[in-house]
């Protein structure tokens, strides 16, 4: 009962409250959850301290990340029939639970109660976490649903962007001579940032409110929005979604679009480096490359609201016939040309990541156009798993293709060639599923359920 | 039940503060990531 202010009745609007209370509640999710990029910051403290390999270390990432897509998929439904507020609030104390199980794994020595911790519990929290605000934020920006969720998404690009520095500060504090830092320094951080990430992620559990049914913004005509033919005022349900040939198409789309990206992502360092090495030696520091890693970063956030928001104004498929199109020649030039200048390479790389953050916040608003707003946090979870499945497959293309050319340290532009040029293949691939996606047939459709903006979940 | 301009303008005022603090919370963490990237950014351009 104490916590029956969490229940979906308890979330509905009042007259008059404010649209744009949602996008920071979801932010406040978003930006917490988006840690889950920053681990890199004490990565080698952990090595030294359980005395494992960097591999060992890397797992609790990669298990966090397979969670995250698992409990999306499967906690879709649930997600979109309790409502934004009891989600946001299981994914809180899913997320800060994992911080501090991993703080006491570190403390105690135990590898596993990390894996336990962070990777397990945590990527429950982060599954569940990605997908709380999204339907929420369609259903109150019917008319800008790119925008909505291209801000509460570009949140997820930039809680890396926060708790990288944030973490090395703190590691600094709690262990100032180490070098890397202690075990019990990480744990520490571990406490911190379980306890801090509960707290703001509360701002969004009370702040944030489903519209009350029939709302919609001033304004705002549904008709004039259905009547553009890739948008239905009709919904489809999630057990319905995954049988239509549109939702396999878009997650082909989504998963070329993100195999590509992460291709370049997770090389990005080493890859600068190579791209401009002559004789044995590269013109590029390791703290020139560090900073070419914070610039992707920065782009694949802004790609996120950018890209998202543009996509309201000239539709979703012409979007990312932008990122796959534009993306293949980008892809191209940086292959045949990518070491003529470091500027000509940063621009190309920085385009192909902005496309890669915008793919991810354009998709909700494209189910939503597709599928209406019905079971669209539900579909929206499903279709994640294309992200699992890009986050292993980007990077065994470009490091198998890297490992058959030469020794890490030793390599040249002309290495990455191949596996760049696969790269443009996926891309083409993705356009090609793009193009023929079609509205949805009407036989998918779930018996009437009011208007396609309206009211809260009827599941 | 679609809301109008007035009682937009109404409920704009009546959520400042709200709306400040909320915006306050995520908004201030995200201008510290972007100006402490920037920063690390800053020796790929010589500076």
């Amino acid at each position: 009962m104490a916590l029956s202010f969490l229940d979906q009745r308890h979330t509905v609007a009042k007259p008059g409250y404010n649209r744009w209370l949602i996008p920071p509640a979801a932010l406040a999710v978003h930006l917490c959850i988006g840690q889950a990029y920053a681990t890199s910051v004490y990565k080698t403290s952990l090595v030294k301290h359980f005395d494992v390999s960097l591999t060992a270390v890397g797992v609790i990432f990669s298990i966090a990340i397979v969670m995250l897509g698992a409990s999306a998929a499967v906690m879709g439904t649930w997600v979109d029939r309790v409502g934004p507020r009891r989600a946001m609030f299981t994914a809180a104390c899913f997320w800060a639970s994992g911080f501090l199980v991993g703080a006491l794994g570190i403390a105690a020595g135990q590898l596993w109660l990390v894996y336990l911790g962070y990777g397990f519990i945590g990527g429950i929290g982060l599954g569940i976490g990605y997908i709380s605000p999204v339907s929420t934020l369609i259903k109150w920006f019917p008319d800008r649903p790119g925008l909505a969720t291209g801000m509460a998404i570009m949140g997820f690009g930039g809680g890396a962007l926060v708790a990288s520095p944030l973490s090395r500060q703190l590691l600094d504090l709690y262990d100032p001579d180490g070098d890397p830092a202690s075990g019990s320094a990480v744990a520490l951080l571990f406490v911190t940032l379980g306890v801090v990430y509960f707290l703001v992620m509360m701002l969004g559990v009370f702040n944030v409110r489903v519209p009350a049914p029939g709302w919609r913004p001033a304004g705002y005509d549904p008709a004039a929005e259905s009547s553009r033919t890739m948008v239905t005022a009709r919904s489809v349900s999630a057990a319905s979604a995954i049988r239509t040939p549109q939702f396999w198409l878009l997650w082909t789309v989504l998963f070329c679009n993100v195999t590509a990206g992460i291709g370049i992502l997770e090389q990005a360092g080493p890859m600068i480096s190579d791209f401009f090495r002559s004789g044995g030696s590269t013109s590029v520091s390791a703290t020139e490359a560090a900073g070419f890693v914070g610039l992707l970063s920065m782009f694949n956030m802004a790609g996120r609201f950018a890209w998202s928001t543009t996509s309201d104004y000239i539709g979703r498929k012409p979007t990312y016939v932008g990122y796959l199109g534009v993306g293949m020649v980008a892809y191209i030039l940086l292959a045949l040309f990518g070491d003529s200048t470091t500027a000509f390479f940063i621009v190309l790389a920085a385009l192909i990541i902005s496309f890669y953050g915008g793919g991810f916040s354009t998709v909700p608003a494209y189910l939503r156009d597709l599928f209406g707003t019905y079971q669209v946090g539900a579909i929206h979870g499903r279709l994640l798993t294309a992200w699992s499945a890009a986050g292993i497959a980007g990077p065994l293309i470009v490091n198998r293709f890297l490992d058959a050319r030469g020794e890490p340290g030793a390599l040249v532009a002309a290495d990455y060639r191949p596996a760049l040029f696969t790269m443009v293949g996926v891309l083409a691939v993705g356009f090609a599923a793009n193009l023929f996606i079609r509205p949805v047939s009407e036989q998918h459709h779930v018996a009437e359920t009011g208007s396609a903006v309206a009211g809260p979940s009827p599941a | 039940m679609a809301s109008t301009e007035g009682e937009g303008q109404a409920a704009a005022t009546r959520d400042m503060p709200r709306l400040v603090i909320s915006w306050s919370i995520v908004g201030i963490p995200l201008l510290y990531g972007v100006i402490e990237t920037i920063r690390a950014i800053l020796p790929l351009f010589g500076h």
